[in-house]
């Protein structure tokens, strides 16, 4: 693997058609990810049905900016507007705003600036060191530990997605059934395509997947339109900012705490930075001699940790995606579809087969890192400026470029048809609580399980026994069977010490 | 049944039993495998989804028969004006983008959605139109000359 990393370290840094790539996805993903209401996840679905026509290279450049950009964005909404761009950085507001309202624009935002370079280039590295190991692992894997991996993605995201678990678990399901329309080339039969040509051939996955996060969230956009915004007026002071590196390094420790919290997180399927943030912060505040203090915008380490782990978090969610075709979280969804667009297929053999791409890839994490913490020096001026577009000029606009981005991918309405079907439905489905993501994820992941399934079948004449009696796969039903446990124990006990407190 | 949960869980479930009923499409005698049928997996799928979504939908009408102050908050959302005026619109623009083309139709999405979701002035009015003239521009120049494909044009369906 070393050697295809310095190849496509000397490939990068002789192209600089590559470099301006990774550059313009980091700057497109910093203004979008700092803008509230625009998410990682609404950034990499403007641009990966535009990357169609690209060569691998350049359109995964980009759209690992737009990955890295986007999430570490979401830290100057929170500090500016007490708004986070992203929900990845929902604990950096907790202190970054009150910091900032002090007078301290420039260091609460040098603190979180250098916390997330520090937080994801560490994760990068463990990308670099877990994924290949993880894959060497996962070349040993016949479709039974497939199956139950695809199982236990979905329950595991069932059960650590917030809110209910049945409908989690159902709306995956759902997904699957909608995942089996069309011409099935493993059993030679179109299947439920009522009669209608469009759908032989499937659902195409990225519309559907463009349609289902950013139209719903457009639409809810709409109601900040016209809404107070506690905005700072505190100037952006460089020198200040640069201090913060030297505050960042006091609280080393901390730093490293959410890191670590930030790539085991990624790392489990349907979390990713969203929880880890919140998760980070707490573990600081627990951590700390004054918890009083936080909250106040006083600490560093209170605006440091959420910062650390979120950045983290995407690292980690990078090594499930990579080495068994599984997404962290909805960003990675994104990019699994942008490599599948691209016909590259993410899995154990990926590194066998195609070890240049997945070096690439590591590469251009971190140097799309370097670009970020570039321009954070350089712009974030502008950033700061770029907040206060009203949000009824970005919504429309936003949904013009999906329609677009839908439409080129292959010429047809159809697709256009399915992002607008699949917006409705994601918004209905917002509504009435249900999460988005495990239906997406049943989608993309659907024929993976059937396909699996089949094989299992087939190798084992018939026996579902090897699922129970293969040690890996047996390990990840035990796994399975342990995050939908846990969660549940939770729970029971948490309401069985309510009791007595509702009682009296 | 006016709760948004029951709403939305009942046509989930009715669009799974629209797919159960087309299982019979799959021609059960052509043989896949000699250790399961064509049909097996797509009914496996469909009917564990469709139990899970009747389990749903029995116990939402159960919290809802409890709670029935709780029903009308979703529909409250749903009928925001501002929501509505931008699904309204973004839907006609998907209906319009192949007939009126891609910079008719957009021109018209973009400026009407900025004037109807905004104040509504002059002002606003002239933004709206240069940032539909911007991005408008911007689109045609990477899709038809950076990516070379192309867009709807006005008349080309008609």
């Amino acid at each position: 693997m070393s050697d295809f990393i310095f190849a496509a370290l000397q490939s990068l840094m002789s192209d600089p058609v590559l470099l301006l790539m990774i550059a313009g996805g980091v700057a497109a993903g910093l203004v979008i990810g700092s803008i509230p209401g625009l998410t990682s996840t609404m950034a990499l679905a403007l641009l990966v049905p535009l990357t169609f026509s690209m060569e691998f290279e350049p359109a995964i450049g980009l759209l690992m900016g737009v990955y890295c950009g986007a999430i570490s964005g979401g830290l100057v909404g929170a500090i500016v507007l007490n708004i986070p761009g992203t929900p990845a950085a929902a604990a950096t507001c907790l202190d970054g705003y009150p910091m900032a309202r002090k007078g301290q624009l420039s260091r609460a935002l040098g603190l979180g600036v250098y916390a997330s370079m520090i937080g994801g280039v560490i994760s990068g590295l463990a990308l670099v060191f877990i994924a290949p190991a993880l894959s060497k692992i996962a070349l040993q894997f016949g479709p039974w530990e497939y199956f139950t991996i695809v199982i236990f993605t979905f329950l595991t995201i069932a059960s650590l997605s917030e809110g209910d678990t049945l409908k989690a678990v159902a709306v995956a399901m759902f997904g699957v059934c909608l995942s089996m329309i069309g011409y099935s080339s493993g059993v030679g039969e179109s299947r439920f395509t009522f009669g209608i040509n469009a759908f032989e051939g499937g659902l195409n996955v990225l519309p559907a997947l463009v349609g289902a996060f950013a139209l719903p969230q457009l639409i809810l956009d709409t109601d900040r339109i016209g809404a107070r915004v506690n905005r700072l007026d505190g100037r952006f002071r460089l020198p200040e900012f640069m201090r913060a590196f030297v505050e960042v390094l006091s609280v080393k420790w901390a730093v490293l705490r959410s890191t670590i919290i930030g790539i085991l997180i990624g790392i489990l399927p349907g979390v990713g930075p969203g929880l880890s943030n919140l998760l980070a912060y707490s573990q600081a505040r627990s951590a700390s001699r004054t918890p009083e203090k936080f909250g106040t915008g006083e600490l560093p380490e209170a605006i440091v940790s959420p910062e650390a782990a979120n950045n983290a978090s995407m690292g980690g969610a990078l090594i499930p995606m990579l080495t068994l075709g599984i997404p962290g979280d909805a960003s990675t969804l994104m990019l699994l579809s942008a490599l599948m667009l691209h016909n590259v297929e993410p899995g154990p053999l990926l590194f066998v087969m195609n070890g240049n791409y997945v070096a690439f890839i590591f590469v251009a994490f971190f140097v799309a890192f370097a670009f970020c913490t570039v321009f954070y020096h350089l712009l974030i001026g502008t950033i700061i400026r770029v907040l206060t577009v009203p949000t009824q000029y970005i919504v429309s606009v936003i949904f013009v470029l999906c329609v677009i981005g839908s439409y080129v991918l292959n010429n047809r309405m159809f697709d256009v048809y399915t992002l607008l079907a699949f917006g409705l439905l994601g918004y209905g489905l917002r509504l009435a609580r249900f999460p988005i993501l495990p239906l997406i994820l049943g989608l993309i992941l659907g024929p993976m399980a059937e396909e699996q399934l089949r094989l299992a079948l087939e190798y084992g004449r018939g026996s579902y026994l090897p699922f129970v009696t293969r040690p890996f796969s047996a390990a990840i039903l035990g796994l399975t069977l342990l995050s939908l446990l846990v969660p549940l124990v939770t729970h029971l006990r948490a309401r069985r010490k309510s009791l007595p407190t509702e009682g009296n | 049944m006016k709760h948004v949960d029951l709403l939305v869980t009942g046509g989930l479930g009715l669009i799974v039993i629209g797919l159960a009923m087309q299982v019979s499409q799959i021609d059960s005698a052509a043989r896949a495998s000699e250790y399961y049928s064509t049909r097996t997996i797509p009914i496996a799928f469909v009917a564990s989804t469709l139990a899970l979504f009747a389990v749903l939908l029995l116990r939402d009408w159960r919290r809802h028969a409890r709670a029935p102050a709780e029903a009308s908050n979703g529909m409250i959302s749903i009928l925001q004006p501002r929501r509505l005026i931008f699904l309204g619109a973004s839907v006609l623009f998907v209906l319009a983008f192949e007939p009126l083309g891609f910079v008719l139709s957009s021109l018209v999405y973009l400026g009407v959605t900025a004037v109807l979701l905004g104040s509504g002035s002059r002002r606003e009015l002239l933004i709206s139109l240069g940032v539909a003239g911007v991005t408008i521009g911007f689109v045609y120049f990477v899709v038809v000359f950076g990516l070379e494909s192309s867009l709807p044009e006005l008349g080309l369906s008609l």
